[in-house]
């Protein structure tokens, strides 16, 4: 049924020679002609399949390393890092964001934290909120089994305070994440520098002051967006307005 | 620097506004420099925003602290005038003009802390595309560029050259780009040592260094300062250098003075023995005069990708490289020294040295690095120097493998790669131990990197060929209510209701009575169903003792007593449960007529039968909602 409404969908919306052909047609074609370097009609393709809602970890990943190739790194790692969303364990996703990172002509402004902070946003960061709220849903429900087994369970009751007292706490470690990640949610949309250079304004005009420069390829919190300008938080002390074209969100 | 003062106090302060511009003549594409000083004590708060002025692109520059100290004038013993101590703050704008003509900056106003302040009055710029006394022949500028046409990473010299043929006051250049051009690094070239130098201010603020010399131009001689910079594109594209333009105060003429009047003021200004070439009797007379040079446009290519080596990381110029061995005979434990050069003119910031070989034979230590680089004749010229010393491990002869170093050349427009070896090292018996080769012998991890995998060059991994699973755009799951509705609340009930149900079961265990009474109506539900069943036989004994049987059995299971000692027991019972006196009594005759009957039952008719089957059902049912 999907690669029947895809179909339509590219029957619909696309532009010059593409015509029914299947999702997985349409990436063949997008990766023979990465293969042949011809990276612009790839990412075009790459757009294409986007468009179409066939958002998958493989798409991203590829369209990432079609504007790695144009030299459009700001675009490179918006891709990768929507890749990375969809599966955040992806080795070869991974890597290659990690590698566009190094390429950086700036480096990544980061927040002076102290070491508990940074071990919080390390655990935080480990897990994704797909996998926060199953973990949470999980250890919830063998929590609550175990406790209907020790109210059954004679044998079981003596060993359960163990399991009971683990579960509790996976479960409140797991619940604390999750609320952190819905939290991060509610907090904006991260985006990522697309233009070679952005110029960060006092205020959301063409003529306010500059207050810093940012190189393609930088990450930042999108707070909120005013006509043709986002504003935008790095770091407690470095928020500013840039062009709405200059900014990718992920 | 016109300073327009104008004081406005703020609204419940102390607080006033004074404005300040620096010029009221600009050239297009110069700015003009605002300054709104509020005195007082404000706070730290933010900048004011100010309102969009026509005709000019406001940009805000800065913040500065300003201090002042009292000042009180007393005139015939009257206060005239006074001043607190005290500081203020100052906001520095650029305003650019849009376009030429007398343009007016209006009266504004604006909020900073919290209050409304408002400019004096309006003020008028005179913007000009040339001023008067351009292109004079007595002061020009010159400005050229050795190429146009650049490959990235390839330099391009850019002199400037000021002639003049008077006295100038003060040398002042503006230079548009300088400063604001990103996509070009840009390098000052020193002036050779020994030759007569001035400096000049450029942009109002930095100084150069320009070489003063005199020079012949269409027959005429010239005072002329020259300075260069050095610039290197470092992104490809289309670039205008606009024009640079200086305006100078020379000496225009004389005029005739009174007597003891003369030339102290010029005295102060110019580096010239005034008095002894004027004899006293003449004053100059000061004139400005404008030039602007020609704007530069520059193209910056990408580098080619055809034909790109490997090994090449970013090198472009015109290179030699070097590599030697020495010696190239040692004695075991005795060090070899493997040196590198890379010598030319080019981008020596960006050249990457070519990576050395580890030789698993020699024992390396971490090699040193050097650049050195001078500008010569307008190109960046220097050497980069690379120096690793080795100890052999073992005798032999042993092999060093060739070294090859890859950069672009613009002028002819290819890259090229210079290759340097293999080199033989004899390694002779010495005084020190042989060393084995083998990863246990190796202990510094450096040393055993000639062992392990080595990453040539890093890229990108390759596309995935699987497309995989996708789903159209919606809400995730987990962000849907019905998850946490339905994936949290049931299972706390349903432990609940487990919990609910083995406290049950143990206390049905572990309480006899408890049981007792919740089994009593169940019990006595089966005896009246024996009853029912016996009721139209022939034997109205059975019926009877049955009948007796449930009423007796639900009374002792509901009040906890045994059968026996029901009759007993129940006054006791009623009273404690406060239960209508006349019940008991129906009871009672109820129990006494079913003891009588159970032995004489058998002469009883159905009619009679049946009434007292009603009567004990109607009893239980009664006593059912009584003895909870």
């Amino acid at each position: 049924m999907k690669k029947l409404l895809f179909s339509f969908i590219l029957i619909v919306t696309a532009a010059g020679p593409l015509f029914a052909l299947t999702a997985g047609e349409e990436f063949s074609e997008a990766n023979s002609r990465y293969a042949e370097q011809k990276y612009e009609e790839a990412a075009k393709r790459y757009e294409l399949l986007v468009k179409a809602g066939v958002s998958t970890t493989a798409v991203y990943y590829n369209l990432g390393n079609t504007y790695f190739k144009l030299g459009q790194l700001g675009r490179a790692i918006v891709s990768y890092e929507r890749a990375r969303r969809i599966n955040p364990k992806d080795e070869e996703v991974l890597f290659n964001l990690s590698f566009a990172k190094s390429q950086l002509e700036q480096e990544q402004p980061k927040e002076p934290y102290r070491f508990h902070e940074r071990l919080f946003f390390w655990v935080v960061d480990r897990f994704s909120e797909k996998e926060c709220a199953l973990l949470l849903l999980a250890s919830y429900t063998l929590l609550f089994l175990a406790l209907i087994l020790a109210t059954f369970s004679g044998a079981f009751r003596k060993r359960s305070p163990l399991f009971i007292w683990l579960f509790v706490t996976v479960t409140f470690l797991f619940a604390f994440l999750s609320g952190v990640k819905i939290f991060e949610r509610g907090q904006g949309k991260e985006g990522v520098i697309v233009a070679k250079v952005a110029d960060v304004r006092y205020s959301p005009s063409g003529t306010g002051a500059v207050a810093f420069e940012l190189k393609e390829g930088i990450r930042a919190k999108i707070l909120r967006t005013e006509s043709d300008f986002c504003y935008i938080r790095l770091t407690r002390d470095k928020l500013g307005w840039v062009a709405r074209e200059a900014i990718e969100e992920i | 620097m016109i300073f327009l003062w104008g004081a406005i106090p703020a609204r419940g302060g102390d607080e006033v506004l004074s404005v300040d511009l620096d010029k009221e003549e600009a050239l297009l594409g110069d700015s003009v420099g605002l300054t709104l000083t509020i005195q007082g004590n404000p706070s730290n708060a933010q900048r004011p925003l100010l309102p969009e002025i026509p005709d000019f692109e406001t940009q805000y520059v800065g913040t500065s602290m300003e201090s002042y100290s009292s000042f009180t004038m007393i005139i015939q013993g009257k206060k005239m005038e006074e001043k607190k101590s005290g500081g203020g703050i100052q906001f520095h704008y650029a305003l650019t003009p849009k376009k030429t003509g007398v343009l007016v900056i209006p009266q504004f106003s604006f909020t900073f802390d919290g209050k409304n302040y408002e400019t004096p009055r309006a003020y008028t710029i005179r913007v000009a595309e040339t001023l008067e006394n351009e292109n004079r022949e007595d002061i020009f500028l010159k400005t050229t560029v050795d190429k146009n046409n650049l490959y990235l990473g390839e330099s391009a010299l850019f002199t400037f050259e000021w002639y003049f043929r008077k006295n100038i006051q003060d040398y002042s250049l503006t230079i548009p780009w300088l400063g604001s051009l990103k996509d070009f690094l840009v390098e000052d070239v020193k002036p050779e040592q020994g030759k007569q130098t001035v400096d000049i201010r450029v942009n109002g603020k930095d100084r150069v260094t320009a070489t003063k010399k005199s020079a012949l131009y269409n027959g005429k001689r010239y005072t002329v300062l020259t300075f260069q910079k050095i610039m290197t594109p470092i992104s490809a594209g289309d670039y205008t250098l606009e024009g640079s333009f200086l305006k100078a105060v020379l000496l225009g003429g004389f005029e005739e003075l009174p007597q003891g009047n003369h030339s102290r003021f010029f005295n102060e200004y110019f580096d010239f023995d005034w008095d002894e070439f004027f004899a006293g009797k003449r004053r100059a007379v000061p004139e400005s005069a404008f030039s602007r040079a020609e704007p530069i446009p520059i193209t910056a290519k990408p580098l080619p990708q055809n034909g790109r080596p490997a090994n090449f990381s970013g090198a472009v110029g015109s290179f030699d490289f070097q590599v030697d061995v020495n010696p190239k005979s040692v004695q075991r434990g005795e060090p070899v020294t493997l040196t590198g050069k890379v010598v030319g003119s080019g981008n020596f910031n960006e050249l990457q040295f070519p990576e050395f070989p580890e030789i698993p034979d020699f024992k390396g230590y971490a090699p040193e690095t050097k650049t050195d680089t001078s500008i010569a004749d307008g190109l960046v010229i220097g050497k980069k120097s690379f120096e690793k010393v080795l100890v052999g491990r073992r005798e032999g002869t042993f092999g060093i493998p060739p070294i090859t170093f890859s950069y672009f050349d613009p002028t002819v427009g290819e890259y090229k790669t210079i290759a340097r070896g293999p080199f033989q090292v004899e390694v002779k018996p010495g005084a020190a131990p042989e060393e084995p080769v083998s990863p246990t012998a190796v202990s510094n991890p450096e040393e055993r990197h000639g062992k392990e995998i080595k990453v040539i060059t890093q890229d990108i991994r390759y596309i995935k060929t699987e497309i995989g699973a996708w789903s159209h755009p919606e809400v995730p799951f987990y962000q849907k209510k019905f998850f946490w509705i339905f994936g949290f609340l049931p299972l706390p009930f349903l432990s609940a209701i487990f919990f609910l149900i083995e406290k049950q079961r143990r206390r049905f265990r572990t309480d006899l009575d408890y049981a007792r009474r919740v089994q009593a109506s169940k019990k006595a539900r089966e005896g009246l169903e024996q009853c029912e069943r016996t009721l139209e036989g022939g034997d109205g004994g059975a019926f009877y003792a049955a009948a007796s049987r449930s009423l007796t059995g639900f009374l002792a299971d509901k009040l906890g007593l045994s059968p026996s000692s029901v009759t007993s027991g129940l006054d006791d019972a009623f009273k404690e449960r406060k239960i209508d006196e006349k019940l008991l009594a129906d009871l009672r005759s109820t129990l006494e007529r079913l003891e009588i009957a159970k032995f004489s039952g058998s002469r009883s008719d159905l009619v009679e039968r049946k009434e007292m089957y009603g009567r004990v059902k109607a009893l239980v049912n009664q006593l059912e909602k009584l003895l909870r």
